[in-house]
């Protein structure tokens, strides 16, 4: 087993870091174009369906550079962007990086919360059912995340919504709080939700790996040799983890952009409903910071991901890192 | 003495429901689309009219069964093809790496990056729309997830020892990964696939609330619900009906699925 | 899910909705509640609805009022955006020269006064006393500066062409400003009102921020009974009370809107007594409101009109055969009382009767004004005879788009072509967006399509000032109706204004440009220990929370 030199780790991740700021540019070049192709007129959503002045509209164009040919409004706000400036928010007039700032700490909490959640209860029950496959406990939490697969997350929600947040009157029903701890309390009962459906399927992935590596000849191998269980699963565990850590790695990005039907049930200010309102508004600035955003979290935890499979599996480091 | 099979019973059971509802829905529920206006919404038990009526009179039980076709059709042909996208391509980056991988992953994260709702809303808005429109994009926004699955589980098997021993016999690589690798993976790809049609399910119907996929009135369970909503004070009937049937259909699909993978595995699983 | 508002700038996202396990929810929430009447009376007419509920009611003290609102706004002042909360936020802080009372008749608010010369000069006498939330007094000079901003088209570009016809506006006296016109027009009353088009701030204050206003850094000042303490888009806004307001003390101390756009879990926060007030509720919910404990729903028009347009450029639909077919198979009475729950009145006309009621008298009078403008009856017969007399006797098909926030306007769609159906005529609906909506608006790719328009004033000609004049969306054209037109913007007579109105638009209508179907109704729900003095369609444009009284 030959281990890489410090240097190329750095390397790597450099190359890496290169190739996502590449990745970024073409995601914002498409984005622009997709917004562009989409029917609809900023400066006319802004007026609403009353009866347009030409004047207005021309004010409107010309402040956010609307009248511009594609690529030069293209290019204008890509030089911006180089000097910091994400532009204003056509719809609100504030500038992108604030209205960005509060909003996405929201978001990462949530899907954070959601993310340590989903872990927490979908890998240990994973292993849990796996290890005792046809066990009472292993029928009882597959069909119960069977279900969570299927229930939408809003029904989900709001039933949590009555039991909790009104019958009981433990959690607040809507909002996001007043920061700090009361924050972090008020996202319990939405990143239980989040955390619901996608817990489900990290259970059965979970699951179904460890299942998997349990049935490989070296088990059977390892336990003639003599090793004690707890041995066999350490090695298990170690192998079966490799899939589950990429399904993982992908479950922060897409807790990360999938929270927008919970933060509109629970009234969460989060860049999820932000982004949805921007889109069909047509809101340019904010759909590309946003987009970015999501891509830039996206791209950086799959490269954790991939630090991860370095660290873990001994076979990826045979390969070598490319 | 064989013990009865309780799971493929229990998940076939619905599946088989759902599957007249598809292929016979013209007979069963011929009148799915008519409306009566001057009956309004009424509420469940209402006589001819077991589960209620919407706003427009239409009964919604055979309403839910018309839908069942646009409902899980949809869902299948995304989950097919985004796995079957993912073994080709999945392999493709797991197996031979080197450039290959590096340019298969970057496409599976950009795909990855684009946010759902401004594919959904361009597509629909330049291609007027549409069912199949949706499909298409599922299909591809869904693909990323099962190359990166794939690739990764063919990475782990890639240096097993029977692949060594195929390298070895000099087996062409094409062989290797299609005949030997991709078989091993297909216990996992099948789950995955399976998770991919409830998924789908439940993604076609959130995509119906945003107003994309099927137009009002268009028999469908996302489309359904969405619509119930509103009701739900005079019938409840209208977002029980088709919530139950999204939600038993995506768990007996399940079942079912996690039943075959099991029979897949001839080696015992008790411990 | 949330009230419709085509005004509002805020996608509708539908997706937080209930599943197969809101029907336990459903169950739950009509089990244990003392009963609550359901809703005050009837909106149909007449803008002093009061609730129900007995004893009297009077103007205590109240700590705070926690109103939830269905979408978010992201920005305080109107002439920015111009949605219907925008005005229901910004009528608590600003103020202008004139106001409506409550049955829509223009008042003095900054201004004691005014005088109207001549046709082109209004005078204004401005009332002393008045401070700023700053507690700095009001000037005449601010009231020009304001003026200057209501007509700048960057600061204010959503309300400024309300003032493309004014052509000075001086100080004329110790506390008189007169503004004159390029050309008359009696529309012009309501432009310096709060509801409409002007809001009364001073130039040190935007100055300040910068040249912004009403951004949640800017905010607004105004010499309203309230200030902004806090504003986040998409969480609330915060106001507190000014104990030194002109018009009295109110009696709500804290205001905290709160944005949630979910109306299930608006529902739930009532039912958990985490907000007091909730408006604009979807009138299919209604119900529900009335079932959660403590809660009364009260309702009343909101001066909002729901109709068809053709665009008369494009086939079919230039052929009055067609237009007429379609007319006469609308069953308007039915649509009403199905698809709105009898929350509406079937529309005879482009104006609503809340804007003639001050000059007809009442709100009878002013219903049988505007009942002759539109009078086809629903017949199918008749339809298809239509249909036989036009270009295309064997029938069409046509597209119609409609927001996804209007799922009245696309049942009534759907009712249509199912009906229509039968005589020849298909009728596919799409739904899409509200912004991709307005795209739709007048354009030549939608010969079919309709308006949902809230008017803002009480003004008569607000909606055919757009729908009868040049340019408009069925690209309909009269030398009668123009001439009409023009006329009632020179007559300053209010009854006989009323008349040429109703002329222009009769003659109009004669041609079916347009079809009405329905006015419309909002609903308010309210904890039943408060009720709203004088609640009514101009209620939430002034500044509201001055009447909620506390019941006995």
């Amino acid at each position: 087993m030959r281990v890489l030199a410090r240097g190329s780790l750095g390397r790597y991740v450099a190359v890496r870091l290169a190739a996502t700021l590449l990745l970024l540019l073409a995601l914002s070049f498409i984005v622009f174009g997709l917004l562009h192709l989409t029917p609809g007129d900023p400066a006319r959503n802004l007026l609403g369906p009353k009866n347009p002045s030409p004047e207005a509209l021309e004010a409107i164009r010309a402040k956010y550079n609307l009248d511009e040919p594609f690529l030069r409004q293209y290019f204008l706000w890509l030089g911006n962007v180089l000097h910091g400036d994400f532009g204003t928010s056509i719809r609100s007039d504030i500038p992108v990086t604030d209205l960005l700032s509060e909003r996405i700490w929201l978001t990462f909490q949530l899907a954070g919360l959601s993310f340590v959640l989903t872990v927490l209860v979908g890998v240990p029950l994973g292993i849990a059912a796996a290890w005792r496959a046809g066990s009472t406990l292993d029928r009882a939490v597959s069909v119960t995340s069977i279900v969570g697969v299927g229930a939408p997350s809003y029904a989900v929600g709001l039933l949590l919504l009555y039991v909790f947040g009104v019958w009981l009157d433990i959690f607040p029903v809507y909002g996001s709080g007043d920061g700090g701890l009361d924050t972090w309390w008020h996202l319990v009962l939405p990143a239980i939700t989040l955390a619901f459906g996608i817990g489900a399927l990290v259970f059965k992935l979970t699951r179904t790996a460890v299942l998997g590596e349990l049935q490989q000849d070296y088990v059977a191998f390892a336990y003639s040799r003599g090793l004690a269980r707890r041995q066999v699963r350490g090695l298990v565990l170690r192998n079966a983890l490799i899939p589950v850590a990429t399904s993982l790695g992908l479950v922060f990005g897409f807790l990360f952009g999938g929270t927008i039907l919970v933060e509109v049930t629970f009234a969460l200010a989060g860049i999820g409903s932000l982004l949805a309102s921007s889109v069909t508004f047509k809101d340019i600035p904010v759909v590309q910071a946003i987009t970015l955003l999501t891509a830039l979290v996206i791209a950086l935890t799959a490269l954790g991901v991939d630090l991860l499979y370095y660290a873990v599996d001994p076979r990826v480091r045979k390969r070598g890192l490319q | 003495m064989k013990r009865i099979q309780w799971t493929p019973i229990v998940a076939g059971i619905p599946l088989a429901i759902v599957g007249v509802f598809v292929l016979f829905s013209g007979i069963i529920a011929p009148d799915a689309t008519k409306q009566d206006i001057l009956t309004g919404v009424t509420p469940p038990g209402t006589p001819g009219h077991p589960f209620g009526t919407d706003q427009l009179g239409r009964d919604i039980l055979q309403l839910a069964i018309a839908g069942a076709r646009s409902a899980v059709v949809g869902p299948i042909v995304i989950a097919l093809g985004s796995m079957l996208i993912g073994l080709v391509l999945g392999t493709l980056a797991g197996y031979i790496g080197g450039g290959l991988d590096i340019a298969l992953s970057k496409y599976a994260d950009l795909l990855l990056a684009l946010p759902t709702t401004l594919i959904a809303l361009v597509v629909a808005g330049l291609v007027d729309g549409g069912y199949w429109v949706t499909v298409l994009v599922l299909t591809v926004l869904f693909s990323p997830t099962d190359i990166r699955m794939v690739r990764g589980a063919v990475i782990a098997q890639a240096s097993r020892p029977y692949i060594e021993s195929a390298k070895v016999l000099r087996l062409s690589r094409r062989r290797i990964m299609f005949r030997h690798i991709v078989p091993n993976v297909l216990p996992i790809a099948l789950t995955t696939m399976l998770l991919n049609i409830a998924f789908a399910l439940v993604a076609m119907s959130a995509l119906s609330f945003l107003g994309f996929g099927v137009g009002p009135g268009t028999p469908d369970w996302g489309r359904q619900l969405s619509d119930g909503r509103d009701l739900l004070g005079q019938n409840w009937g209208a977002v029980v009906v088709p919530g139950v049937l999204i939600i038993v259909t995506a768990a007996a699909i399940n079942l079912m699925g996690d039943w075959l993978q099991e029979r897949f595995d001839a080696r015992a699983v008790a411990r | 899910m949330s009230a419709p508002t085509p005004i509002s700038r805020r996608l509708v996202l539908q997706g937080a909705g209930a599943g197969a396990l809101m029907a336990l929810l459903a169950a739950c929430g009509s089990d244990d509640e003392t009963s609550t009447t359901s809703g005050g009376t009837e909106g149909t007419g007449g803008s002093t609805d009061t609730t129900t509920g007995g004893g009297g009611a009077s103007a205590q003290e109240i700590d705070v009022l926690t109103v939830a609102f269905p979408s978010s706004v992201s920005n305080i002042y109107p002439g920015q955006e111009a949605g219907n909360f925008n005005y229901y936020i910004a009528a608590l802080v600003g103020e202008a020269l004139v106001a409506p009372d409550s049955t829509g008749k223009l008042v003095g608010a900054l201004a004691e006064s005014w005088t109207h010369p001549d046709p082109l000069t209004y005078v204004y006498t401005i009332r002393s006393g008045v401070t700023f939330s700053d507690g700095s007094p009001l000037t005449v000079d601010d009231i020009i500066y304001s003026v200057g901003v209501a007509k700048d088209e960057t600061l204010s570009p959503n309300t400024s062409y309300y003032w493309a016809n004014v052509d000075t506006a001086e100080q004329t006296g110790d506390n008189e400003v007169t503004i004159t016109l390029l050309s008359p027009d009696v529309a012009f009353e309501w432009g310096p009102c709060a509801a409409n088009a002007m809001w009364v701030t001073a130039q040190r204050f935007v100055d300040a921020a910068g040249g912004e206003i009403g951004t949640p850094a800017a905010l607004f000042t105004g010499t309203g009974p309230y200030k902004v303490t806090s504003f986040e888009p998409d969480k609330g806004v915060e106001l507190e009370r000014i104990d030194t307001y002109w018009g009295g003390k109110a009696p709500v101390k804290t205001v905290k809107i709160e944005f949630i756009p979910e109306e299930t879990t608006r529902i739930l926060a009532r039912e958990a007594g985490d907000i007091d007030m909730a408006v604009s509720i979807s009138l299919d919910q209604e119900q529900q409101w009335a079932d959660t404990e403590a809660t009364d729903v009260l309702f009343a028009p909101d001066k909002s009109y729901v109709g068809i347009d053709f665009n008369t450029a494009v086939e079919p639909f230039d052929d009055i055969h067609v237009r007429k077919a379609i007319a006469l198979a609308c069953d308007r009475a039915t649509y009403v009382e199905k698809l709105l729950n009898g929350h509406g009145e079937v529309a005879t006309a482009l104006t609503v009767p809340e804007q003639i009621e001050s000059v007809t008298g009442d709100a009878a009078s002013a219903r049988a004004k505007l009942a002759p403008i539109f009078d086809l009856p629903y017949d199918l017969e008749a339809a298809k005879a239509e249909l036989a007399q036009s270009k295309v006797p064997d029938g069409f098909s046509v597209k119609v788009g409609v927001s996804s926030s209007a799922p009245q306007v696309s049942q009534f769609f759907q009712a249509l072509a199912a009906t229509v159906a039968e005589i020849g005529i298909t009728i596919e609906v799409e739904e899409m967006p509200v912004e991709q909506w307005y795209d739709t608006i007048g354009s030549p790719d939608w010969g079919l399509a309709y308006m949902w328009y809230f008017n803002a004033t009480g003004d008569p000609a607000e909606l055919i000032s757009w729908f009868l004049a040049e340019g408009n969306p069925a690209s309909y054209t009269n030398e009668e109706v123009a001439t009409l037109l023009q006329q009632q913007r020179e007559e300053a007579d209010p009854a006989k204004r009323v008349d040429l109105i109703v002329e222009a638009q009769k003659v109009a209508m004669a041609d079916v440009p347009y079809v009405p179907l329905w006015w419309g109704e909002a609903a308010t729900a309210i904890a039943d220990k408060y009720t709203i003095e004088d609640f009514g369609p101009y209620t939430l444009l002034s500044p509201w929370t001055t009447r909620i009284l506390t019941k006995e």
